[in-house]
């Protein structure tokens, strides 16, 4: 064997235990929700049971069955997706337009107010939880979509995200073409926004998958039922003090996880590409 | 290249205004936070509309739909009430309070499930009526002595009586009748002396030493404590003004009176068998599994054991062990009440007081009981053949209810004014007595002014 040969041969070896090792990582990291599904497929006995039991005995449906039929799941499913889809809309619209002024436009006070935008990053959102209620209450909008997703319309770290992607565009040609006729609105439009796909499609996806888990502010700004969102009603499942219904929550857990799951399979490559491009420049 | 900017900003305001509009299809009143009036009825001949607030999910939330249900088209229909009833597990009374703070009448609720030890903060609320007040005002069709004296005194506060009671269960022994019978006992242990001699007997090891079945298992938290000191006797109180139902408390008491020095030097003798698990999982499934061979746990669990236990193995329950024989208290009554709201609507009120009343009538406690555990609140229930012949099918839900048909009226749980923090005062304390961190006396001091220290700063931020 020569010395290239053996090198080769190490640096496959080499390559074979990293990927094991990740291989190993990743199912260390989706134990939880690989015994969620498991467990979804578990009668109350098997879960209960003091040994230890991984697989479920038979392909039970019951729990499934029983979250389908004994609560309106669809229902708080389409509640969760008009807030988490509305609401990152919203944010990629307010976002864009905002990192657009604050890249390519020079006034006043431009910085200071990115640094107040940079410092809603800091403040933790249970600190602005029961004021943000007190004036959500005031507008009338308890037991409302609008209350729901109110909090979720801006976000600093988007606008920061998209400043950042922004920033990259190099500036002079932004220039030629406002000395070739084309204004503001239209540079943004028609060239600026068409080559920002992938971190807008970051925006938008972070941004839906972190309100479709939102779970402390719908409780607070709903009270009937049927504008109730997934996350409530796992809680509330969880947490009924007579009967155990872990079969229950952890098939709901699996029927709402679905969303999520899809569009991260579909979107990932845009994800990563959204995320790398805004982390280049400072 | 505006027009489809245009069109895009048009879509994001649509589903803006589509989404403001979420919930005006399901109730026909929107927004506001006036006190408009939409739901009292009568003038136009459309029924009050009643919000109630509960707490009960899975078979026995099932039931209560259909109470509610036949309410409406029965009794409801004829009074001119209707009412929706709303599941919010235990969050119901943080969101009144919170739509109390911003005087959103319309969001609000008209009756809330709510535990008896929120009665104090409850009264806080402007818009709270109390029971007392409803039965001089309008009468009641279910009178005050339909509910067991406990009960009542449950849900009192400074002599008057706030809620009605719902949802009431205490502390009960689950033990495994055929467990206890292989180790030669016929019968669960009165006192915690006989607690520690069946726990010797009860509790396997394997070969390496390693404890494979705990003769008895009980975590002992504020609940579990305050049932101890109960239990001494019927002048045995955890606070002073009568645990917090003459007033706030202002200093734990069951350190001064013995009842706390008591209960912990059984209890140690209890720790040092080595067959006691005082660190609970999910103490219902645990005993169903026969990790443990009794256990302390709240009656409302009966109906959740007898689904887990199945035909496994004979169990029953019982009165939990005194801590010495002889003692005359009782353990607590605890559980929750049917709080009344008057959201500026007397309509409204006097639909809430009718179906609050209906809901604590003998035939819907009893359908309410027997699909959970909780003990029927109206002493006439008893009286129904099919309450009687339910009791005989399942003697394991009958312990709780001769329990509180019997106990004193200081069998409470406190209303302590910081539950949760004295709560996590008398967790850590009783962890590191059972850990052998603390000796008895240590233990007493560490609780006492643990608690103490809470109840002067709760003193000092809002008197």
């Amino acid at each position: 064997m020569t010395s290239m040969e053996a090198k080769q041969r190490q640096t496959r070896l080499l390559s074979i235990a990293f990927q094991a090792f990740c291989i190993l990582l990743g199912l260390v990291l989706m134990a939880p929700v690989i015994y969620c599904v498991l467990c979804s497929f578990m009668q109350e006995s098997e879960i209960v049971s003091t040994d230890l039991h991984l697989w479920p005995d038979g392909f039970y449906l019951g729990n499934y069955i029983a979250v389908i039929t004994q609560t309106k799941i669809f229902r708080f499913m389409l509640n969760s997706f008009i807030v988490a889809f509305v609401s990152s809309l919203a944010r990629v619209v307010t976002s864009c337009l905002a990192a657009y002024a604050f890249t390519f436009f020079n006034f006043r006070g431009k910085n200071l107010l990115f640094l107040l935008v940079l410092g809603t990053m800091i403040v933790p959102a249970e600190m602005l939880m029961v004021q943000n209620y007190f004036t959500t209450g005031e507008l009338g909008l308890i037991n409302t979509y609008a209350g729901m997703m109110i909090i979720y319309l801006v976000s600093g770290a988007n606008i920061f995200l998209i400043r950042q992607n922004f920033m990259n565009y190099p500036k002079d040609v932004r220039d030629a073409a406002l000395v070739d006729g084309c204004g503001s609105l239209r540079f943004f439009w028609r060239i600026l926004l068409p080559m920002s796909g992938p971190v807008l499609a970051t925006v938008f996806i972070s941004s839906f998958v972190n309100v479709w888990t939102t779970y402390l502010w719908p409780l607070m700004v709903t009270n009937k039922e049927e504008m109730r969102t997934v996350q409530v009603v796992i809680t509330m499942l969880n947490s009924s003090e007579l009967n155990s219904l872990y079969g229950q929550v952890m098939a709901a857990a699996v029927v709402i996880l679905i969303p999520s799951i899809a569009v991260f399979v579909l979107f990932q490559r845009r994800i990563t590409a959204g995320l790398m491009a805004g982390a280049v420049k400072g | 290249m505006k027009k489809a900017l245009a069109l895009l900003l048009a879509l994001v305001m649509v589903l803006g205004l589509a989404a403001c509009g979420g919930n005006s299809g399901s109730n026909g009143s929107n927004g506001g936070g006036s006190n408009s009036g939409s739901s009292s009825g009568g003038g136009d001949g459309s029924p009050v509309e009643v919000v109630f607030w509960h707490s009960l999910s899975g078979a026995v939330g099932d039931e209560l739909q259909k109470i509610v249900d036949e309410y409406n088209t029965g009794r409801g229909a004829e009074q001119g009430v209707h009412v929706e009833a709303v599941y919010q597990g235990y969050d119901g009374t943080d969101k009144q309070i919170l739509a109390y703070q911003i005087k959103d009448t319309e969001n609000a609720c008209d009756i809330n499930v709510g535990l008896t030890s929120t009665i104090p903060s409850m009264l806080e609320l402007g818009w709270t009526v109390k029971v007392s007040d409803l039965y001089d005002k309008y009468g009641g069709w279910v009178e005050k002595d339909s509910f067991p004296e406990a009960l009542v005194s449950s849900v009192s506060y400074q002599g008057d009586m706030v809620g009605l009671p719902f949802l009431n269960s205490t502390l009960l022994l689950y033990y495994n009748k055929d467990l206890l019978s292989a180790a030669g006992f016929d019968a669960p242990p009165a006192t915690l002396d006989e607690v520690i001699e069946y726990t010797k007997a009860l509790t396997e090891k394997d070969a390496s030493g390693n404890v494979t079945r705990y003769g008895f298992e009980c975590q002992v938290k504020r609940y579990q404590l305050v049932n101890y000191i109960s239990s001494q006797s019927p002048e045995a109180y955890f606070g002073d003004l009568e645990s917090g139902r003459g007033g706030p408390m202002t200093k734990v008491v069951a350190g001064e009176n013995g009842t706390l020095k008591n209960f912990l030097t059984k209890w140690d003798e209890l720790v040092e068998t080595g067959g006691y698990q005082y660190v609970e999982g999910v103490v219902a499934e645990e005993f169903a599994s026969q990790t443990a061979a009794m256990a302390l746990f709240s009656s409302s669990k009966v109906t959740n054991v007898l689904g887990l236990v199945g035909d496994s193995f004979q169990w029953g329950t019982a009165p939990i062990p005194a801590v010495n024989a002889g003692d005359t208290g009782s353990s607590a009554v605890g559980g929750s009440t049917l709080v009344l709201f008057d959201r500026g609507d007397e309509a409204r009120l006097k639909g809430a007081w009718d179906f609050a009343q209906y809901l604590s009538t003998a035939d819907s406690q009893y359908r309410i009981s027997t699909n959970s555990g909780y003990v029927p609140t109206n002493k006439e229930a008893a009286e129904l053949d099919a309450m009687k012949a339910f009791w005989e099918e399942a003697p394991q839900y009958k312990t709780a209810f001769d329990i509180v048909m019997n106990a004193p009226a200081n069998a409470q749980e406190p209303m302590d004014l910081t539950y949760n923090e004295i709560d996590g005062v008398i967790v850590d304390a009783m962890r590191q007595f059972c850990d052998r961190q603390l000796t008895v006396d240590q233990a007493v001091d560490a609780i006492v002014s643990g608690c103490n220290q809470l109840l002067d700063e709760w003193h000092e931020a809002n008197d």
